[in-house]
C-alpha cells in the first residue's frame, strides 16, 4: 500500500542529506528555510492526496516541480561554482529519480 | 599636430573606457518585476481562475519571456538565467496538467500557486545578494 507520507518524508531527507553533505554553515540558514518551504509544500500534497483532492497520478508531476525548485534554490547560492552546483544537481535528480520510481500511480492511499 | 594626435587618441579612450565600464548587477528595478511577478503568480491561482484559462496563462508565459528579456541584458545574467530556465520548464509542466485537469481543487490551486512562487524567491535571494555587493 503507497503511503504518501513516508514518501515524501523520503524525499525530504534525501534532499537534507545531499545538502548536507555537501555545504557547510555559510548556506545552512537558506538551506533550512529552503527545506522549511518545502516541507510545507509536500505536507500540503499529502493533505490534499489524503483528502482526495490531489489525485495520486499528479504526484510524480509535483515531486519534478520540486526537484526543479531544489535545483533553483541551488543556484540562488552565489558561492556555489557552476561544477558544485552540478554536482549536488546530479545527485538531487538521481536520488529523486530513484523516489520517483518507487511511485506507482495505479496504488491507492490507505 | 598636437591637435591631431588629440582627436587621434580621444575616440579611442573613449572606445576603451566604454569597453571597462562598470555595469552594477544590482538593480531595483529587477525586484520590483519579481515583486510583480508574486502578485501575479497569486492572480493566477484565485478561485476564480480554477477552471484553466488560456488566456491568464498566455499572460503569464509574457510575464516570464519579458523577466528573461530583461535579465539577459545584465550584469551576471549567468547566475538569474538558469533559474528563469527552470521556473519557465516548472510553470510549462503545471499549465499543462492544469491544461489537461480542466479544473484545480482549490488545494491543488495552492501548491501551484507556491510552487510557482518558490522560483521567485529564489531569483529574489539572487536580487537582494546584488544588492549587498554595490
Amino acid at each position: 500500500m503507497f503511503n504518501f507520507q513516508v514518501f515524501a518524508a523520503n524525499l525530504l531527507a534525501a534532499v537534507a542529506n545531499t545538502l548536507q553533505n555537501n555545504f557547510t554553515t555559510p548556506v545552512k540558514q537558506f538551506i533550512e528555510e529552503t527545506l522549511a518551504s518545502k516541507e510545507e509544500r509536500l505536507k500540503d500534497i499529502a493533505q490534499g492526496v489524503l483528502d482526495k483532492q490531489i489525485d495520486l497520478k499528479d504526484v510524480p508531476e509535483y515531486a519534478k516541480v520540486e526537484l526543479n525548485i531544489a535545483e533553483a534554490d541551488l543556484l540562488a547560492i552565489g558561492i556555489l561554482t557552476a561544477t558544485e552546483a552540478q554536482d549536488v544537481i546530479n545527485a538531487l535528480v538521481e536520488k529523486g529519480t530513484a523516489l520517483l520510481n518507487g511511485l506507482v500511480p495505479t496504488q491507492q492511499v490507505k | 599636430m598636437k591637435l591631431k594626435s588629440i582627436a587621434l587618441i580621444l575616440p579611442l579612450f573613449l572606445f576603451v573606457s566604454c569597453k571597462v565600464a562598470f555595469v552594477p548587477a544590482y538593480n531595483g528595478t529587477a525586484i520590483e518585476l519579481v515583486k510583480s511577478g508574486q502578485g501575479l503568480t497569486t492572480k493566477l491561482h484565485v478561485e476564480e481562475n480554477a477552471t484553466y484559462n488560456d488566456e491568464q496563462y498566455t499572460l503569464y508565459n509574457s510575464y516570464i519571456a519579458s523577466l528573461k528579456a530583461f535579465d539577459q541584458a545584465r550584469a551576471n545574467s549567468n547566475l538569474l538565467l538558469p533559474i528563469i530556465g527552470r521556473y519557465q520548464a516548472a510553470f510549462n509542466t503545471l499549465r499543462a496538467q492544469h491544461k489537461g485537469k480542466g479544473t484545480l481543487t482549490p488545494i491543488e490551486l495552492k501548491v501551484h500557486n507556491e510552487q510557482l512562487q518558490a522560483f521567485l524567491n529564489d531569483l529574489l535571494v539572487v536580487e537582494n545578494n546584488f544588492k549587498k555587493q554595490n
